[in-house]
């Protein structure tokens, strides 16, 4: 334990260190005196002050950075005058905010209109429990500003659409994209090609990512290589399919990467070049993509998009990440769970099936439930009659029940046990194991 | 001899054929295959690939070849040789 002089003797040193510094804020310039405080930073369209020249704080704070040959004081400059725009504050943009406000880029904005959940914590590790129920750009911002007082931080809680995008982004130089979605990744791409800004995309779901520069030096944007929208059928989002939690975490932390390298010029940029990450194998391969497509609808040469469109028509699917509720069957071919509860409670003699996959059925399930994937279902029809058919029966005679995890699927399952396979006793439960979850049984898990 | 090539699956090209890569020939009677001709024969070896390939690109050898065969900037037209890596990668959009 220190000795109380010596103690004593510290405090008066820092005392007359901070006098010393105190003095020196004062008679600094007043335009840095006056300076805005990075927690409330001034309205977005106020000119943000270039620096010639870094400050003893930023000497201090970037000098590992500084003394990387490659950075320097001029490339630390150049970050410091850089702003940079990332689009959803999820798996990728979480370190990518971090990094670049950790990394010294002066400005940094940050769009997500969503809140935060328990089940993003695995992976967007910018917001912590304490943040549940918060909005993540405002979860996100508060981040920003823990880690860096330097950083002067915007968060938009708005969702990024046709009406809105071309006035957010012209206002930074560089965009991130590290959103969840396809109709925002074309948003994006277009908007970036109309205001001219390079577009540091990134994507990942289970295993897999993805990392490209589009718009940059001549090279290629998102619709030159990707012309055509993914059918939304094969499009797997994070909430359904999983993502191993650093996967994202790699792929944005890349993105900061491909950031600070642009920013300051050093090095070969990832434009009209596409990484794929593999995790299972842990490969990193770089494909060499084509320049621009004469005839880009957008970039080329006679466009034929100039400004943004209804990007949810154009892909067929909403910007966001989320399962839709379909309802395609009539009332009389659907139970709620409370119904089917009492069902239970009397015994009544049924079939349960739940047509999840095998992955989710082993999360959770209701007991005495006969587990057929929806994918699996024309070819395994044989185990389902089996179990539907009691006593001497040959045709099955039990009513069957369907549940899946959110009550979609279910509705599939019963069409087409209903139209191909001649069951007439088949009823969906309404909102599956989710509603069953919060409304008859608490104990039973949402994931 | 046999003039074998590698088909490497990403993302939801591997939901579809349930494989991450595999071997396949190129037919008896030619040298090469032609682009065209080898999503062809991809999709029928795996119907859910026609899905798939309304968006995913293809590469042969890490560099980007259109659907019709043209390589980068729509120049020189590429075949599939002996040899050869190709590989079929849907775009990724969560995040």
């Amino acid at each position: 334990m220190a000795h109380p002089a010596d103690v004593l003797a510290e405090l008066h040193t820092l005392r007359a260190e901070n006098a010393t510094l105190r003095a020196r804020l004062a008679s600094s310039s007043p335009k840095a005196a006056t300076a805005p405080s990075p927690a409330h930073p001034p309205p977005v369209g106020v000119p943000f002050t270039q620096k010639t020249r870094l400050s003893n704080e930023e000497i201090s704070r970037f000098s590992r950075q500084l003394l990387v040959p490659e950075i320097g004081v001029q490339g630390q400059l150049k970050l410091r005058n850089a702003s940079v725009l990332v689009v959803g504050a999820g798996g990728l943009g979480a370190p990518a905010v971090m990094y670049l406000a950790a990394a010294g880029i002066g400005r940094i904005g940050i769009i997500d209109y969503d809140v935060v959940e328990a089940s993003n914590l695995q992976r967007q590790i910018i917001h912590d429990e304490s943040r549940v129920g918060m909005l993540k750009s405002e979860s996100a911002k508060q981040t920003v500003s823990k880690l860096s007082s330097l950083c002067e931080c915007t968060a938009y809680n708005i969702l990024i659409d046709s009406s809105n995008a071309m006035d957010v982004i012209k206002k930074w130089d560089y965009v991130v994209d590290a959103t969840d979605n396809v109709a925002t990744r074309y948003l994006l791409n277009d908007c970036c090609i109309f205001r001219n800004k390079p577009l540091i995309s990134g994507s990942a779901l289970r295993m897999d990512g993805q990392l490209t520069v589009y718009n940059l030096e001549g090279g290629p944007c998102y619709r030159c290589i990707f012309p055509k929208p993914p059918p939304p059928e094969t499009v797997t989002n994070c909430s359904d399919g999983g993502v191993l939690g650093v996967v994202p975490g790699i792929i944005g932390c890349l993105q900061a990467l491909e950031v600070v390298k642009i920013v300051t010029g050093i090095g070969a940029s990832l434009s009209q070049k596409l990484l794929i990450f593999d995790a299972t194998t842990m490969s990193f391969r770089t494909i060499r993509l084509r320049g621009r497509t004469p005839s880009c609808a957008v970039c080329g040469p006679h466009p034929t998009i100039t400004k943004p469109i209804d990007y949810v028509q154009f892909c067929g699917a909403g910007p966001d990440d989320k399962a839709h509720n379909i309802n395609i069957l009539p009332p009389e071919s659907r139970i709620s769970c409370h119904k089917y509860a009492a069902l239970r409670l009397d015994a009544f003699p049924h079939v349960l099936l739940d047509v999840r996959d095998k992955i989710q059925y082993d999360i959770c399930s209701l007991h005495h439930s006969l587990n057929i994937p929806l994918s699996e279902l024309p070819k395994r029809i044989p185990e389902l009659t089996a179990a539907a058919t009691f006593g001497e029966h040959h045709e099955p005679n039990l009513p069957v029940f369907v549940v899946c995890r959110r009550g979609n699927d279910s509705q599939l399952a019963v069409k087409m046990l209903e139209e191909t396979h001649g069951f007439t006793h088949v009823k969906d439960i309404v909102g599956g194991l989710e509603a069953w979850a919060r409304g008859r049984d608490p104990t039973f898990p949402i994931y | 001899m046999a003039k074998n090539f590698q088909v490497l699956y990403f993302a939801s090209a591997r939901d579809a054929t349930l494989a991450r890569e595999e071997t396949l020939s190129i037919p008896d009677d030619c040298h090469t295959l032609p682009v065209p001709q080898l999503i062809r024969n991809l999709t029928a070896r795996h119907p859910g690939l026609q899905a798939v390939f309304k968006s995913a690109i293809l590469a042969i050898n890490n560099q980007y070849v259109d659907h019709a065969g043209r390589e980068l900037d729509g120049g020189r037209m590429v075949e599939v040789k002996p040899g050869d890596e190709v590989a079929v990668i849907p775009p990724v959009s969560g995040g």
